[in-house]
């Protein structure tokens, strides 16, 4: 029960298209999740499933029944949809406690009186806020608030349940804390949930399954770790955190691997125009040799070396099945876990990050001693992990693709 | 959990699917309350305007059968009184938008950003004075002033000063009169502005090494830019626009501006000239627009540097020695405001005759209760100003609830209506609604009633009720509504339930605010006067002019406490309106323990 189908969804202010036909299932008490940048037609589309924008075309199917068809003329308002929502900005009303706020949605479902304060102090329960029935909705911290948006979603038991980024308005603590809590809530209750975020952490801890969006359309639909660690477009890639792209070459395929040429970077034969790295061969269709493409490597996937090829601490490993460049440490971040280094390679900028080096915890340790293990101006030697690399066809226009020069130290 | 299980939801859907399928897409069709409203608007506030200019260019009076001719305007234009009412408009309009626009400014800077004593009287006080009629400012220092039966003038010969000190019926009076019921709206336009001023700004300045003062004036001033021009065109069409203070304290020194002429042409000439009248309105009405338009061309072609998305509340500074002078600077607004106009006019309704101290006496009341002329004046003045608050605060918060939640140019188009009327002086208006009204046969029988008098004030305050409605809607989030609707409300549900409740305490606010501009208004009633439809302001401006000021003082007085009345009432609705929520609120959730 609960599942929705979503068919050609298209949705248009105007000249802009927010969705352009877009599809998508969600099974039964499965948790999807909506992730892309701001624009990308998510909360368009979350909010076509509620009811709040009517689409240009396409339709949704709600547990078997079609609650909005462009084509048939169809539109089930958004109270008929037996929907839950959690607002990003909260939308407690102000002027109702919080019992009464998580009261309505029963109220405007006509459950009979004596059954609504059980349902409702349950609710409040569920997220912790049992005591707090009697207070002002607007008396209580943003946290607070957001919890009582949640159970006012939930207390009707609806079949489905949206949420449209319920977590951004939080700060960074708290929204770790909700995080936690709304995953092991959605354990507890199976309803069909459809969730809308740009945090691709929120994405990958809570859902079952992941579409990224970017200019209204869906760029890949998959389990957490696929889209992760397997991203299918340089969007994706670029936007789950594959922050170095080079540019480069198929010069060799082999048994489930390409050999790709950089074009930075010394190369290792003469002759060569690059170094050549090995690189998982996912890309549909496969690519021949010859094909110009993309490679993107995640600021972890590539390690530092001592320019002579000695490793350095943090990662360890050698330069085992790794294939080095060599650059000029121009900025470094030190960021308590980790170090990131900007390396400029034939004047590209890329990004590096290490464990930082934790010393010896005995030492006092001297103050104008600089424990990182690079400092800037020096020389280093980079070596890419082929297992954290990603492949793409080059196109002339990576769609939906920041400028790659944008990229900096602070993410 | 409960009986809104899953289960008995496919039940209830059936019957709610077919009834939306019939409606069909209907979003694509203009949805009929909206055209409904824009036909109302279009009726009360495009219709008279259309009329008003085409009365400029006919020969006979409204309703009657005439010919077509540019005479008014040839009339008007070459008349030799023509250049030095122009003058005398643009100096007063100049001076009230100088004086009033500087004295606002320096009173939200004081409340907003200092520690001056007595700074938390300041908004009270420019409320009162926003809200009192113009016609109390008017009649009441034209007493005060009197020789030799005013009480600044008796005190000052009673101090051994020979003769007169001040006479208001002059430049300085009327000006001063003006400027100060200006420098209120002025005050209540730019107390937001300056608090949300960006702190910033200002400290870096000052880290720059600029003074106070220096900061003041080459930084905080100069970032409020385009929030000073809503005042500013406020003062200026203030100044041009009204009838009241120039007709008592102008007039009797010569000063004549447009309003006065207008009136003239319609109050003493035989028979009267309307379409001269209309010719002069129409410059007036085109000033007023091109300046809304000029201003709300300069606030969106630039963004406000100061409306900023968080609040900073840093502490108001203190200002040393210098925040004496500020407060005495409020302690002299209140008191040329409000306390002696106020007390000026309680001793001259207690004075047997107008002049005459030291015998008090209650006769002035008694006379005004028992006449029934004044009595059925404060019936209809009641009536006036309980109805045209409630139906133009009714009709803005209507219309701006529309505009927000269609946003298409046809819902926005009632909200553009009563922008078209913004400042539309009062004397106009009432000469366009009799245009229009005996134009039209069927409405001709309102003329002369109460009814159409109640009509010209609705369209008179309405765009004050819409700024007030507007910002109100504004602030509600769209959220609250779709919340609503997700948890199961239907639209006209979701309206009573959340979007009126949460505007209720403005409404309110609004309702009373027009209310008492409409029931103290003396330029619209003025044009449409006939002993049925006269409400208090005009009967009081009756007295004046017969010199009965004793009698009008009296009559005030009661018109104060009826408005202060209704100011009281409101407020205790308002009030438990708020404890009622409260109350419900902790019984829904105790109760049923």
């Amino acid at each position: 029960m609960g599942e929705i189908v979503i068919k050609g969804l298209t949705k248009r202010y105007g000249p802009v298209t927010a969705v352009e036909d877009l599809d998508l299932d969600v099974e039964s008490a499965e948790f999807v999740t909506l992730l892309g940048p701001s624009g990308c037609g998510k909360t368009t589309t979350l909010r076509c499933i509620a009811g709040l924008e009517k689409p240009d075309a396409g339709e949704i199917v709600i547990d078997g029944r079609t609650v909005v068809s462009a084509e048939k003329g169809i539109f089930v308002p958004p109270e008929k949809r037996d929907v839950g929502m959690v607002f990003q900005s909260y939308a407690l009303w102000p002027h109702m406690s919080v019992f009464a706020n998580v009261a309505y949605p029963l109220r405007m479902r006509r459950v009979p009186r004596r059954e609504v304060r059980p349902s409702v102090m349950e609710a409040l329960g569920t997220v912790g806020l049992a005591d707090y029935a009697g207070r002002p909705a607007t008396m209580l911290s943003g946290g607070q608030q957001q919890r009582v948006a949640l159970a006012r979603a939930l207390v009707a038991r609806p079949r489905v349940l949206l949420f449209d980024e319920p977590l951004s308005n939080l700060d960074a603590r708290l929204r770790a804390n909700m995080r936690t809590e709304l995953r092991s809530l959605r354990t507890r209750i199976q309803a069909t949930s459809v969730y809308v975020t740009h945090d691709q952490v929120e994405a990958l801890t809570l859902s079952d399954r992941i579409v990224v969006m970017s200019e209204g359309r869906a760029h890949q639909t998959g389990r957490p770790q696929e889209i992760y660690v397997r991203p299918r477009t340089r969007f994706v890639a670029d936007f789950l955190g594959f922050d170095n792209v080079f540019d480069g070459r198929v010069v060799g395929v082999r048994d489930g691997w390409y050999d790709i040429e950089l074009k930075i970077g010394t190369p290792a034969k003469r002759g060569d125009a690059g170094p050549v790295i090995a690189a998982p061969a996912r890309t549909e269709p496969p690519l021949e040799v010859g094909a110009a493409v993309w490679l993107a490597v995640r600021s972890s996937g590539l390690s530092p070396a001592y320019p002579d090829g000695s490793p350095v601490g943090g990662k360890g490993g050698g330069a085992n099945g790794r294939r080095a460049i060599t650059g000029a440490v121009v900025a470094r971040m030190y960021l308590g876990e980790d170090v990131e280094y900007a390396v400029d390679v034939d004047g590209h900028r890329l990004i590096v990050r290490d464990r930082a080096d934790p010393g010896d915890p005995g030492d006092p340790g001297d103050p104008q001693k600089d424990d990182l293990q690079f400092a800037e101006g020096s020389e280093m030697r980079i070596e890419i992990d082929p297992r954290r690399t990603a492949v793409f066809e080059r196109t002339s226009q990576p769609s939906g693709v920041a400028d790659p020069d944008s990229l900096t130290l602070t993410r | 959990m409960t009986t809104a299980s899953p289960s008995a939801a496919p039940s209830a859907a059936p019957p709610a699917r077919s009834a939306t399928a019939t409606r069909g897409w209907s979003g694509r069709a203009p949805n009929p309350m909206v055209v409904a409203l824009v036909l109302v608007a279009a009726f009360l506030f495009l219709f008279p305007v259309v009329m008003f200019v085409v009365g400029a260019f006919r020969t006979a009076a409204p309703g009657l059968p005439g010919s077509w001719s540019v005479r008014g305007f040839v009339d008007a234009y070459t008349s030799p009184t023509m250049w030095p009412t122009l003058r005398n408009s643009v100096v007063l309009s100049t001076s009230v938008l100088i004086i009033a626009t500087s004295a606002g400014l320096f009173f939200a800077w004081v409340v907003a950003r200092t520690t001056t004593p007595l700074r938390r009287l300041v908004t009270p006080m420019m409320v009162l004075v926003f809200a009192i009629p113009p016609l109390f400012f008017a009649l009441s220092w034209s007493m005060l002033a009197n020789d030799p039966a005013g009480m600044i003038n008796k005190a000052w010969m009673a101090l051994g000063g020979g003769g007169a000190i001040i006479n208001v019926q002059s430049w300085y009076g009327l000006i001063g009169t003006s400027a100060m019921k200006a420098t209120a709206a002025a005050y209540l336009l730019l107390l937001g502005p300056v608090m949300a001023i960006d702190r910033a700004l200002e400290e870096a300045s000052l880290m720059s090494g600029a003074g106070r003062l220096r900061t003041l004036v080459r930084v905080s001033v100069p970032s409020l830019g385009p929030a000073l021009t809503g005042p500013m065109i406020l003062g200026f069409v203030v100044g041009i626009g009204m009838l009241d203070m120039p007709l008592v304290l102008g007039l009797p020194a010569g000063i004549r501006v447009f309003p006065t002429e207008i009136y003239n042409y319609i109050a003493n000439s035989t028979p009267a000239k309307y379409a001269q009248a209309n010719a002069l309105g129409l410059l007036l009405i085109a000033i007023v627009v091109v300046l809304v338009l000029v201003q709300r061309r300069v606030l969106s072609g630039r963004s406000f540097a100061t409306v900023v998305g968080k609040s900073y509340r840093a502490d108001p500074a203190d200002i040393g020695w210098r925040k004496y002078p500020c407060a005495a600077a409020i302690l002299a607004f209140g008191a040329l405001a409000l306390i002696l106009p106020l007390a000026q006019l309680v001793v001259g309704s207690l004075q047997p005759y107008f002049g005459v101290y030291g015998r008090w006496t209650l006769a002035n009341y008694q006379t005004v209760w028992y006449d029934p002329a004044s009595f059925s004046a404060f019936q209809r003045t009641i009536v006036v100003g309980v109805l045209s608050g409630l139906v133009a605060s009714g009709f803005a918060f209507a219309a701006a609830y529309v505009a927000r939640a269609h946003r298409t140019p046809l819902a926005r188009a009632p909200m553009g209506f009563t922008w078209l009327l913004w400042g539309v002086p009062g004397v106009t208006l009432g000469l366009a609604m009799v245009w229009a009204y005996l134009s039209v046969p069927g409405l001709r029988s309102l003329y002369a009633t109460v009814w159409i008098v109640a009509i010209a004030l609705i369209v008179l305050v309405t765009p004050i009720a819409a700024r007030l409605g507007e910002g109100s809607i504004a602030q509600l989030g769209a959220e609250l509504e779709e919340s609503a609707r997700v948890a199961g409300a239907g639209s006209v549900r979701t309206f009573l339930d959340i979007v009126l409740r949460l505007v209720l305490p403005t409404f309110l606010l609004s309702w009373f605010v027009t209310g008492v501009l409409a029931a103290g208004n003396l330029d619209v009633p003025i044009l449409m006067s006939s002993p049925n439809n006269r409400t208090v302001p005009l009967m009081i401006y009756e007295l004046y002019s017969n010199s009965s000021l004793a009698e009008a003082a009296a009559l005030f007085c009661i018109l104060l406490g009826v408005i202060a009345a209704g100011g009281i009432i409101i407020s205790i609705v308002s009030m438990a309106i708020r404890r009622k929520e409260v109350r419900t609120a902790w019984a829904r959730s105790s109760s049923r323990a």
